[in-house]
Order: C-alpha cells, then structure tokens, then sequence
C-alpha cells in the first residue's frame, strides 16, 4: 500500500501570520504549570509539564493541525516505498537557534538516538518499531519500520528535531541544560525549581513567536496557580480540577479553557489474582459504578461518557460497542452467583490521583457488597505494584491513560496484551486482534480488528472505560488560544487580544 | 512512698482546683465522651456519600430530610459526623502513641538512671541522637516505608517520641536514688525491679506526668500533620487532620470543611495545654513551698 500525502502548510502559516499581525504590545506571557520540566531534552521525559515547555523549542517532524489531521512540519511530504519503507521530504529553510541549517542528516540522526537503547529514553516503547533511518540526501530521509507500523506517522507527531552536530560536540548532560532547537522559542534562562524562560526565535521560519518572552513558572499548589492568574501574575494555568473552575469563570478578565482530550479514565480490574480473576466479580464491578454521576457530579461536566477505553480522538474509537449501566441490583446477582459477598478488594492509588473520585468508586463498590480498601502510596510504589506480578498488584486501580498518538494501539495494547507490564490479564483471541492491527496499514481492517478487541474487553472487563478526560485550564480573558486533544501546549498558537 | 500515698499527697495539692482550669476539663471531658459515643450520636454514617450534595454550607437540608449542621464535604458526607468519628481517631492515635512513649521512654530512662556504667551512656547517647533528629521528619519517613494506618501511625509516633520521657525519667531516678529509703530498701535485699517499680516509679510519676500531657497535644497536632500529608490514617476513615486536608482544596469554595475540625483540633489542644501547665505548675518541686 502506497499513500502520498502532502501537505496544506502554506495556507496554514498564512493564518499564524495574520495572527500573529493582531498582536498588542504584551511582551511577557506568563505560564503556570503543577511542576516545573523533568527535562528539556525533547528525547528524555515526556510527561505533560516537561513538554509543554521543550516543544516550543523545537520542530516536530509531524504536527496535527487544528482539525487533528497528521500534517507536515519539517517534513513536507510523505511517500510509502511499501510496507515497512517511508520517505520524507525535509524543508530545505529551517536553521537552528545557533545558526546552523537543520538538514536531513538532523532529522535521521534524531530518529537513531531515540530508538538507541542506550540513551535508555522512556519513550523508547513508542518509536521501537523503527528499525533504521538514514538520510539519502540533504532534503530526503528514508525510514524503516521492524514490520508494517500503523501508528508510525501518529507517534512521529511526538519526534522533536535536534541538532546533530551540537548535540555530538556538548554531549547529552549539556544539551539537556543548554539545549537548541528550530522551534519558535530559544531557552532563555532555567532556573530549576523555580522557572523556566523562553525567548523569541525572531527568525523562526513559520512567522513571528507572539511574544517576546514565555516565562513558565512551576507552582504546585493549585490554589496558588488560581490566585496567581486572578492576580494578573499569571496568563495561563494548566491543570485545574473541575471544583475550581467557578471562581474563575465569576472572575472578570479570567476565563475558561477547556477541551476533550485523546485521555481515558478507566478503572483497571486485575484479572489474575484475587477476588477477580471471577469474570462475574469484574462484570458485577462495571454494574456498580456510576459513570454518570462520576461525571455530573465530580467532573461537573467536565468529561465524557465512554463505553470503551479509548476516546473519540483516538484511531480505532468506536461507538457501536455497548457499555455497562449503572445496575447495582445486577451487580449484586453476580456476586451472589460467583459468592464473592464481602469479597475484599484492593483498591491501589497514588496523589497523582483524583482522591475524590477514588473514595467514591469505592463506595459505590461497598454499596453493592464490596469490602474496597484504599491503599495509597507514593507513584513510584503504586507504579512498581502495578506493573508488577499480578499477586501483588491489588485488585483495582483508577487510571486517566494517554499515549498521546491518538490510536488505540498505544492504549489497549500495553494496557491489556498479555506480556504487557500493565496487563493483569491474557486472552489469545485478543492478543491476535491487537497484534494483527498493529502491524497492518490497512485502516479499515484496523477498525474491524479494534472494534473486535473492544468486544472481548466488554465481556472479560479486565478494565473498564469510565470517561473521556477533558483539560481545563484557567486564562487572562485576554488570551486567544484553542487548546488541543493532545493537550499540547504550542505559543505559536496563541495570541493576545487588544 | 508507695502509689496510695502519692495519690494522697496529690489530692491534697490539687484541693482548690480554679475554674478555668474546671472549664477545661469539661470541655476535655466532653471530647472524650463525644467521640466515645460518636456511633450513637452522630447524625449519619460518616463515610456515606451523596454525589448530588456535595460542598452543602452548615445547616443545608438533604433530600432525605436529614439536617447537615456542619454542611457537607466534596464527596457529600455529613460534616459532623465525620467530625465526631473523627474525634476518637484523634484522640485515640494521641493517647495510645503517648502510652507507647511512656512505657518505652520512662523504663529506659529507669535503667539508666539507676544502674549508670555502660548502661547510661548507650541509652542516653541513643537519647541524644533521637533527640536531634526532628521527630516529624523521623515520622513521614518511617510511615512512608512502612505503609499508613492506624497501629502504624502509634507506632511511630510513639516510638520517635519517647526519648523525651527518657530525659526526664533519667535525671528524676538520679535523684530519688540517692533518698535514705531506697538506699534502705536496698540493704534490705530489695531487686532492682522491685525498687524500680515500687519505690521509683510513684516519684518521678508527677514530672513524667507533666511532659506526657504536652505530649499528648502534640501527638494530636502531629496525626493531623501525618494525615493532612496522606501519610495517616486512610479514606474514608475520618480524621480531623484528613479532613482539613481535603478541605484545604476548597477553601475558597466551602469554608466549613476546614473550619469544623480546625475548631475542634484548636480546643481540644488548647485545653490539653492549659491543663499541662497547671500540673506543671502544681508538681514543679520550686513550687511546692507554696
């Protein structure tokens, strides 16, 4: 199968620069995020806080534009040679924050350190699949996958370009303190634990950065963030809890920005050990809780029923598989059948989250006839449990999972394919589904495949899909930016208003 | 002096007790009973949840009728009776940790009082060590390897705490050994157990006293730390420090949620101190002559 795509860039940077034409005189945005980045080196950490600020130092060889769609950055167009070989055209216009021009030797040389197992990046389980690079000439690199890669052009959306020969000369420990990049912004001065300040790329290829200088600042307490853009001292403050989002919106000059993201909140129900490995126990767990109330009540709306575990951004969503309603007379039927009465359930959790929303899972869980314990521990503790044997892996965990490539192969799979550290559960009819739609291009055979696996999910629950997270973040009224499914955070995508 | 006569001697001392001091014994005596009876009296289940009443202000009346007069918290649960389950988590985590530390602290600090040597020095070297670390740091990291809960949390707050007792027990021994009565119930063949128990004990017991009832209000101060960090006691059980913590979320938007607990805590601590400092004052050996 051979697709060309080319891409639409010029009308879209004709739209940037009109955007960027309206500007006022703000010089300074200021940005307040939970935590400040674990890294800037775009090749290391990928968690929400560290990327919303290094992607706006660098070019991505892929983005999505506002509509979602897989669109060229510096690449400029794409060609499958077959299955397993791609080749991208690389923008011949593109230089460096030092000067240098960024070529295709750059772009192969950022795909090898990637999948280098040496550079040990915890992203490397989403670019593995890529066997080689190499640049062909100085606007072409030719790239292969171990076997054909459906989700390949989604995870490159995430490739950030560096530059080879800096990144050779300074070494890694440098580049991740000094680090250059082609994007909008050039790291001005980091200041760890404190923030970290960005500074225009007045030469930045696309059009104008907006604003001068992007000062993101690292404040762990929410209701200091709040505080902060209600004071002016902050423009824009990510991560705010449903709870919150009324004093902002009675606030003038403060607003509201919210999206539905690719993220999934979803309940993970260990299927290996304890009370239920009884398929009738996990069953009479998905009748017990009501998602609707979760949603009306604790999101305060600011979320989306589910059926499944995956959302509408995500390839391979489907709306045709039916869900669990909220049923606990059923629930109890089944409990009583598999004589789980009183069953003691181990329901493991971490602050990274929603301890409201845990408690009243586990309630709603003892209502039907549960006997749900909550065993909270630090993240680093939950994450070895929970990825760890089954045995000592608690029966339940709440879980918002996101790959940020937008295709159920980067949720169900690790999530739920047996040898997967998160899988708790093995199903061989399930395996086939997942494995045979990630390693086919043909889109249509994909859905029926993902559609398939959904089905097998819904019978064995060995998870369950509880709803579609949405970002809500606080703005000065005075911001125009559109947040994304992806909750990426790109300055050139914002603007302020005179 | 056996235990009968101290309890004689303290009775009379404490003849003309001053009404303050009365007040704050009601006020302790209250607490206690409250949280004792907390399952009887409290007006719902305490970890019950109603999703559609949540953060209700004081006085709020639910569907069923039933009256909310501390309001609600962000899961809907009745405020006061959280607060009044939450009582007896507080004091009980606050009194069994003291017990802990006297038991442990008050039996070392013997020892090392009375047969000195070797003895002396490793305990009280031990004690001084204890000492300068800080005991709420000690706390977050041996509940943070450990696990949270309830026996945990007197354990170690009851295990870092006793070298305090030790001090006092320690210096206390050193003098009552030197008394003419238990060098004579030495000669008379006395063990040291026995001495310890019997002629020791019930005269260093008003000083220990003393520093088990600041204590005791600082161990109630330092479960509601613990919790309010999430390293205490676990959901749903209420605590008044886990509820404050919780609360803390929403200040802005639902006051009573701190303030209820936070009012209890602030009394509760308050008049354990003032009766601290009234003991102190009445078995303070300068202040005997009066």
């Amino acid at each position: 199968m051979t697709a060309v795509r080319t891409t639409l860039t010029a009308l879209a940077f004709a739209l940037l620069a009109s955007t960027a034409l309206a500007q006022s005189a703000k010089t300074t945005l200021t940005i307040d995020l939970p935590n400040e980045p674990a890294t800037l080196d775009p090749h290391l950490q990928w968690n929400t806080d560290s990327y919303s600020v290094y992607r706006n130092i660098f070019d991505n060889l892929l983005t999505r534009d506002v509509s979602g769609e897989i669109v060229g950055q510096i690449a400029t167009e794409w060609t499958y040679l077959d299955d397993t070989t791609i080749e991208f055209k690389i923008r011949d216009d593109v230089s460096f924050q030092d000067g240098t021009k960024l070529t295709a030797e750059d772009v192969a040389y950022s795909i090898l350190r990637i999948i280098d197992p040496a550079l040990k990046s915890p992203q490397l389980s989403q670019f593995n699949q890529i066997d080689t690079a190499v640049a062909t000439d100085a606007t072409t690199v030719k790239m292969t996958t171990k076997s054909p890669y459906p989700a390949l052009l989604a995870q490159l959306v995430k490739l950030s370009i560096v530059p080879k020969a800096y990144m050779e000369k300074v070494g890694a420990q440098e580049f991740n303190v000094k680090p250059i990049g082609s994007g909008p912004y050039a790291l001005g001065e980091w200041q760890k634990g404190v923030q970290t300040e960005l500074k225009a790329n007045d030469g930045y290829w696309r059009a104008k950065p907006p604003f001068e200088t992007v000062v993101f600042r690292a404040v762990p307490d929410v209701s200091t963030r709040i505080a902060d853009l209600k004071t002016g001292k902050a423009d824009l403050i990510r991560d705010l809890s449903p709870d919150q989002t009324d004093s902002i919106k009675e606030t003038e000059n403060t607003k509201v920005l919210s999206v539905a993201t690719e993220r999934v909140g979803y309940m993970y129900i260990n299927a290996q050990a304890g009370p239920t490995t009884d398929v009738r126990v996990r069953q009479a767990i998905a009748y017990a809780i009501d998602r609707s109330a979760l949603i009306e009540a604790l999101l305060q709306g600011y979320g989306a029923q589910v059926n499944i575990i995956g959302a509408p951004p995500v390839f391979g969503y489907t709306d045709e598989v039916a869900g669990y309603d909220y049923d606990p007379d059923k629930a109890r039927e089944l409990i009583k059948e598999a004589g789980a009465e009183g069953a003691k359930l181990e329901f493991l959790t971490s602050p990274s989250y929603s301890r409201a929303l845990v408690e009243a899972i586990q309630q709603m869980l003892n209502d039907v006839g549960f006997d749900v314990s909550i065993s909270a521990s630090d993240q680093a503790t939950f994450l070895k449990r929970r990825q760890g044997n089954p045995e000592n892996a608690g029966s339940l965990a709440f879980g918002a999972w996101s790959c940020a490539c937008q295709d159920a192969d980067g949720i169900i799979f690790p999530l739920f394919r047996s040898g997967s550290q998160w899988a708790k559960y093995a199903n061989p009819d399930y395996d086939a589904l997942v494995d045979s739609a990630r390693s086919t291009l043909d889109k249509d055979q994909r859905m029926a495949d993902y559609k398939k696996a959904y089905e097998i999910l819904r019978e064995d629950v060995p998870g369950l899909g509880l709803y579609q997270a949405f970002a809500v973040y606080g703005a000065n009224a005075k911001l125009n930016w559109e947040p994304t499914a992806n909750e990426s955070m790109f300055i050139m995508d914002m603007s302020w208003q005179q | 002096m056996t235990l009968a006569t101290l309890s004689t001697s303290l009775s009379a001392r404490f003849r003309r007790i001053p009404l303050p001091i009365l007040a704050v014994i009601a006020i302790l005596i209250t607490m206690v009973l409250l949280a004792a009876l907390a399952p009887w009296i409290a007006p719902a289940d305490p970890s019950r949840q109603d999703l559609f009443a949540r953060l209700k202000p004081p006085g709020f009346v639910g569907r069923s009728g039933i009256t909310y007069w501390f309001g609600t918290d962000d899961l809907g649960r009745d405020l006061l009776s959280r607060v009044l389950y939450g009582a007896g988590v507080s004091l009980g985590v606050a009194l069994l940790s003291v017990i802990v530390s006297t038991l442990v602290g008050v039996s070392l600090g013997m020892i090392a009082g009375w047969f000195r040597g070797w003895v002396e020095v490793v305990i009280m070297r031990l004690v001084d060590i204890m000492m300068s670390i800080p005991a709420v740091l000690l706390a977050v990291l041996t509940v943070a390897v450990l696990g949270p809960g309830f026996l945990k949390l007197v354990l170690v707050l009851g295990l870092t705490r006793w070298p305090r007792y030790t001090r006092v027990a320690y210096g206390q021994t050193l003098q009552v050994a030197n008394l003419p009565f238990i060098k004579a119930s030495e000669l008379a063949g006395a063990g040291a157990a026995r001495i310890l128990f019997h002629h020791v004990l019930p005269n260093i017991a008003g000083p220990v006293l003393v520093v088990a009832t600041a204590e005791f209000g600082l161990m109630i101060l330092t479960e509601a730390g613990l919790s309010f960090l999430g390293l205490g006691i676990q959901p749903p059980t209420p605590s008044w420090g886990s509820i404050m913590s919780v609360g803390r979320e929403y200040v802005e938007r639902a006051w009573w949620i701190v303030l209820f607990p936070g009012l209890s805590l602030f009394f509760l601590v308050f008049s354990v101190n003032l009766l601290g400092d009234w003991l102190r004052d009445q078995l303070d050996p300068r202040s005997r002559t009066r």
